[in-house]
């Protein structure tokens, strides 16, 4: 839907979408090849009774795959994988109408990256179309979609407009998809420590060995009486976080940097807009719509972290 | 410690600098190209005989052993450096085929390892063969140092594995069952006769590199010792395990040679620290613990042992090892080029050949290329129905031109373009033809990313590094957030 000349006329102002959460992302890790899908030598893995390493990023996950790839101590942290709508504020305060029809909206990215992977990735392909030194990924595909209790957004942004399905492998001139690339990166953030309470990485991660260290005793005491399958269940878990507690002696600040890291990425959006339901006003979905949020607080252990953002829709409130 | 006198003829000039030299970059190569061969065929997944604790193991030991090849790439990386900063030509080659049995691993080359009384060393011949616990214990046996540094922990372990038995078989480290391989010449060796050079070990080696350059620099004088250039040796984030640094001088070089022996060897490391020998040593136990709970373990596919090039009968998997063939050497001939013709001048000035070279030979080239290629043919049948291993063989025009790094070809960027760009199509043309399932996709996508490799080359040539992609560019670091502002 178009503006009609009257609000042509207006001063155009923001409808701006707050959100926040904490995702997952199954994703291999230097020096494993992008697709890696166990993880051999990076700092990432995919344990015993855990989804393969897949890459995707999930802003969502269903019970079913939080049961399955939820690692201890995730739970007890109180960290919930979602993004969530947090606020819709207009004029710099909370829009009452916009902020009901999106409460707790879902935040989703759609679509597929493939053969790469069935859902969207940070891409890089070891520095093939980005740099893992530099942070510097493509969120491919970016599909987004808000679903709240009366409203859902959708936007979808393609990396060349003029070819939609080109794919970044597919350019030759980085610089072609450039509003893409992440815009910059940052670690020791106060913002990311605040986001997930975490101001001592060190005392963070030291924490998540103890108590990797005592799950391993309590499961040992377990094996004396065990059943053969309930043993094979507690060697393997036994080994597992002897696996997890050997890749944070191994990788050290690699993984402790992460946690107070932010990847910041910024960008209009080019491709269909759509708002269906009721927001309290009229949305431009031909202006493109202005998108800025970043990743970060990464715990490789757990595979997760935290994702903030913003997006601004041009709004005239009814 | 008891001191073992070195058995190699000092150094006493430059050529007998960059000849010691060049033996150490082929036997680094030689360790790697194993190493890496072992890890291509440890397994990604439990099965019937890896449950998934012990895959756990298997999981840690690849972790371990790609870091240890990664770190053999650092040494031989070291290597180089120090030649090229005393105006000699790196080497990038080896010794052209596997099996083979260098001098230095020979059962009378190791005796200088030996104390009074023991019995001889085994013959460590170097195998393209599946990760084994005589594959750990053969690598513990290749890497450690003389017995006189090996703790009274490890010396029996190693007087079991690495030495004779009185049958004169080393069944520890999977001798007997394969038939003897030829000594390969030694550059050493090529310049004198035979009995006229001592063959130690690669501790000896290293030490007589040291030893010579302190000696060539008092004599010579540095501005004569140290007048080549310095390597365009990557600064690459020490977070890989990996530690490189500019070598232009002695106090560099002999940092380097330190930092290859105290990793290697466990030489004068800090007490616990993890050699690759030590980590070898703990691998192999740990291998033997397992077998002893579970005697039908099996950590490994059954690559097939020494495989050539041209070997295999399957039309697909002979594509694929042709591909990785044609890749590999792809990638020698690109980190020949650019250690060769590196300066800091040349790498900023137009057209940017170094740094089409120095942005794609390593993690694009080497992890997505040649590691990806490698785990794919793994996939395909190999002659006996089994899975398929690559091959590090160099045919000797390939050998000759790895070692001729002045030649003009270096500077021309076809002669990188070309391979890269016949491996996509090879690949792009195999993904034509009947594949296992589970290799397609895994193919089709390393066609891609060459697909864009090949046009990054060009375009890297140039233009350069894409700032975005630059991890040293101060414009990729965010405005930090304070939260207050308190002015």
């Amino acid at each position: 839907m178009s503006l009609g000349p009257d609000l042509q006329q207006a001063t155009i102002r923001l409808l701006e979408i707050h959100f926040e959460g904490y995702f997952m992302c199954r994703i291999a890790t230097d020096p494993d090849p992008s697709n890696e899908h166990r993880g051999m030598s990076g700092y990432t893995m995919a344990l015993p009774r855990e989804t393969r390493l897949d890459q995707i990023i999930r802003l969502q996950v269903d019970e079913e795959f939080a049961r399955k790839n939820a690692r201890a101590p995730l739970h007890d942290l109180g960290k919930d994988i979602g993004v969530r709508v947090v606020d819709a504020r207009f004029d710099g305060a909370t829009y009452a109408p916009a902020a009901a029809a999106l409460k707790d909206a879902r935040v989703e990215l759609l679509g597929k990256n493939q053969p790469f992977a069935d859902g969207p990735v940070f891409e890089s392909r070891n520095n093939i179309v980005g740099n893992d030194d530099a942070m510097a990924f493509v969120i491919q595909p970016f599909d987004l979609r808000i679903v709240g209790p009366g409203a859902t957004i959708t936007a979808r942004d393609y990396l060349d407009p003029g070819e939609p399905a080109k794919q970044t492998w597919q350019f030759t001139d980085p610089a072609a998809y450039a509003r893409r690339i992440s815009t910059c990166q940052i670690t020791g953030d106060t913002e990311v420590a605040q986001a997930v309470n975490v101001f001592d990485p060190y005392g963070y991660f030291r924490d998540r060995r103890r108590t990797l260290e005592r799950l391993i005793e309590r499961d040992r005491a377990l094996l004396p009486g065990a059943d053969p399958a309930l043993r094979a269940k507690l060697e393997a878990d036994i080994q597992s976080y002897q696996s997890r507690i050997y890749q944070l002696e191994f990788w050290g600040d690699r993984i402790i940097s992460k946690i107070q890291m932010r990847v910041d990425w910024e960008f209009e959006i080019n491709g269909p807009q759509v708002v269906d339901g009721a927001l309290g006003g009229r949305v431009d979905v031909a202006q493109p719509w202005r998108i800025g949020f970043w990743f970060g607080g990464w715990d490789g252990d757990l595979l997760i972290g935290f994702a903030r953002g913003t997006l601004g829709l041009p709004f005239l409130p009814s | 410690m008891h001191h073992v006198a070195n058995p190699l003829p000092p150094i006493r000039s430059k050529a007998q600098l960059v000849l010691y030299l060049k033996e150490a970059a082929v036997l680094e190569h030689q360790f790697m190209c194993q190493y890496l061969y072992a890890c291509f065929s440890l397994k990604k997944d439990p099965d019937r005989s890896c449950s998934d604790a012990q895959f756990e193991h298997v999981r840690r030991w690849a972790s371990t052993i790609y870091m240890i090849a990664r770190q053999e790439m650092e040494h031989l990386s070291v290597v180089n450096s120090i030649l090229t900063a005393v105006g000699g030509e790196p080497y990038y080659g080896h010794l052209g085929r596997f099996p083979t049995q260098p001098r230095w691993y020979t059962s009378g080359a190791l005796a200088a390892k030996r104390q009074d009384g023991m019995p001889p060393p085994c013959d460590i011949p170097f195998h393209l063969e599946r990760f084994s616990l005589a594959t750990a214990r053969r690598y513990a046996c290749m890497e450690s140092p003389h017995l006189a540094w090996v703790t009274d922990r490890d010396r029996e372990a190693l007087l079991a594995w690495c030495f004779q038995e009185p049958d004169g078989r080393c069944p520890s480290i999977g001798d007997g069952a394969r038939p003897p391989v030829a000594i390969a010449p030694s550059r050493l060796a090529a310049q004198a006769a035979p009995a006229d050079v001592e063959i130690g070990t690669i501790q000896d080696l290293y030490e007589a590199v040291r030893d010579g350059l302190v000696y060539l620099e008092a004599t010579l004088g540095a501005p004569a010792l140290w007048n080549g250039h310095c390597s365009g040796q990557s600064e690459i984030p020490s977070e890989y395990n990996i530690y490189l640094f500019p070598i232009c001088d002695l106090a560099t070089a002999l940092a380097g040679i330190k930092l290859v022996t105290s990793q290697g060897e466990g030489l004068d490391a800090p007490p616990g620290a993890e050699s690759h020998y030590q980590l070898f040593v703990d691998i192999a136990r740990d291998y033997a613990a397992l077998l002893d709970a579970d005697p039908r373990f099996e950590a490994s596919q059954p690559l097939p042992l020494d495989p050539t090039v041209d070997g295999y009968r399957d039309p697909a998997t002979d594509q694929a090892s042709q591909a990785f063939h044609v890749g590999y050497h792809a990638l020698l001939l690109m980190l020949t080029g650019y250690y060769q013709l590196y300066t800091k001048a040349q790498f900023g000035t137009s057209p940017y050949l170094l740094q089409a070279l120095e942005q794609n030979a390593f993690a694009p080239v080497m992890t997505m290329l040649v590691r990806s290629l490698a785990e794919v043919m793994a996939l395909l049948p190999s002659n006996d129905g089994g899975p398929a291993g690559v091959s590090f063989d160099l045919t000797p025009e390939e050998l000759a031109a790895l070692a001729d790094p002045a030649a003009p070809r270096y500077r021309d960027l076809l002669t990188y373009l070309a391979p890269l760009d016949q491996v996509t199509k090879m690949l792009a043309d195999l993904l034509t033809k009947p594949l296992p399932e589970p290799a397609r996709p895994r193919l089709a996508f390393i066609v891609e990313n060459m697909t864009r490799m090949v046009n990054n080359v060009v375009w890297n040539y140039r233009r350069g590094t894409y700032p975005r992609f630059d991890p040293n560019n101060p414009a990729i670091n965010c405005t930090p957030s304070t939260g207050c502002d308190c002015e």
